[in-house]
């Protein structure tokens, strides 16, 4: 058995931050009395959010945009592969995976922004109706993500053996076939 | 910038008819409440705006402590504009009279009830006081002169 260290610690501790954050906002957002509870968890998500696309552009390996680039085509393919169960061995996201990734940092995004102005209501863009149409869809589009990420991580998690949620946790995974590849050989699959 | 455009109109469409929903709708609202309340109970007499004045500015205490009235937020008249008692940040006027956009969108009064009673009683209203409520904001027609 191998051992590989994948996620860094600014990975890690964002991951979790995030989870937090989110189930906060989430447990929140019915109630007025919790009302500056949500906000500041909304904040505290959105700041995560742009923590981890800054660490996202810079060389941070496994971490890095680079070592899983945003393919739709991929993702299709890697899911079409893993239920022929074909699928390569990714050490960092597969290719489905940084789907979600990417969309779950978008719609994070658009979550916290459209929160921030529902807040603020009347302030830069005065669409109440409208902004708050935007932020009950993209938060629960958000929920909808994290279930589609989570259940990936369970299948992945079957299929190699591994246990990635305890790897978010420790930052190590288990590698078991050693056909290692450097991030930008991802695109020799396709 | 034809891209641009188009989501422009169709973001000016959406204004328009939001702002051609009016009191209308709340009178429906307000009728449709009655109606199930009267089903719940025969002896409802219809809506009443002195029951639901009662019921705005009654402050109530929940079990964990924390004690409001419809009125803390939305002020004693509800075609002022209100104040969030928690965040302190301004609240457009309830009063469908004041503010049409109010009581237009049937499920977003659903919503926004369910929430609110939850905060202030604990639970959610009864069709009743739904009905008896907005019976009252329709009687709210003019803002306190200080504004």
């Amino acid at each position: 058995m191998i051992l590989k260290y994948v996620w860094d610690p600014f990975v890690r501790i964002f991951h979790w931050s995030l989870v937090v954050a989110f189930a906060v906002a989430f447990y929140t957002h019915a109630s007025e009395w919790d009302r500056l509870i949500h906000i500041r968890a909304g904040y505290v998500a959105g700041a995560l959010i742009l923590a981890r696309i800054v660490w996202g552009l810079m060389r941070t390996g496994y971490a890095s945009f680079d070592s899983f680039p945003l393919n739709p085509l991929w993702a299709v393919k890697h899911l079409y592969r893993v239920m022929q169960g074909q699928a390569k061995h990714y050490i960092g996201h597969n290719p489905t995976g940084a789907l979600v990734i990417y969309a779950m940092l978008a719609t994070g995004l658009i979550a916290v922004i459209s929160g921030w102005l529902v807040f603020n209501e009347g302030w830069l863009i005065d669409e109440p109706a409208l902004l708050q149409s935007l932020h009950h869809y993209s938060t629960w589009g958000w929920l909808a993500l994290v279930v589609i990420h989570v259940s990936g991580v369970l299948v992945e998690s079957i299929l190699h053996r591994d246990n990635l949620i305890w790897a978010m946790i420790t930052g190590c995974k288990r590698v078991c076939k050693i056909n290692e590849r450097r991030p930008q050989e991802i695109k020799d699959n396709f | 910038m034809k891209k641009l455009n188009f989501a422009l109109l169709a973001l000016l469409s959406l204004t328009a008819l939001s702002a051609s929903a009016d009191v209308a709708n709340a009178v429906k609202l307000e009728k449709k409440y009655a109606t199930f309340a009267k089903n719940a109970n025969p002896e409802y007499a219809g809506p009443s705006a002195v029951d639901g004045k009662f019921f705005f500015n009654r402050k109530i205490k929940l079990a964990n402590g924390k004690e409001a009235a419809c009125a803390s937020c939305h002020t004693a008249n509800p075609a002022d504009q209100g104040k969030h008692m928690v965040t302190g940040k301004p609240i457009k006027p309830l009063s469908p009279m004041v503010n049409h956009k109010r009581f237009s969108d049937v499920e977003k009064v659903e919503e926004q009830f369910t929430e609110h009673c939850n905060d202030i009683i604990g639970s959610d209203c009864t069709a009743a006081e739904k009905a008896n409520y907005i019976a009252y904001l329709l009687t709210e027609k003019t803002p306190s002169t200080k504004q």
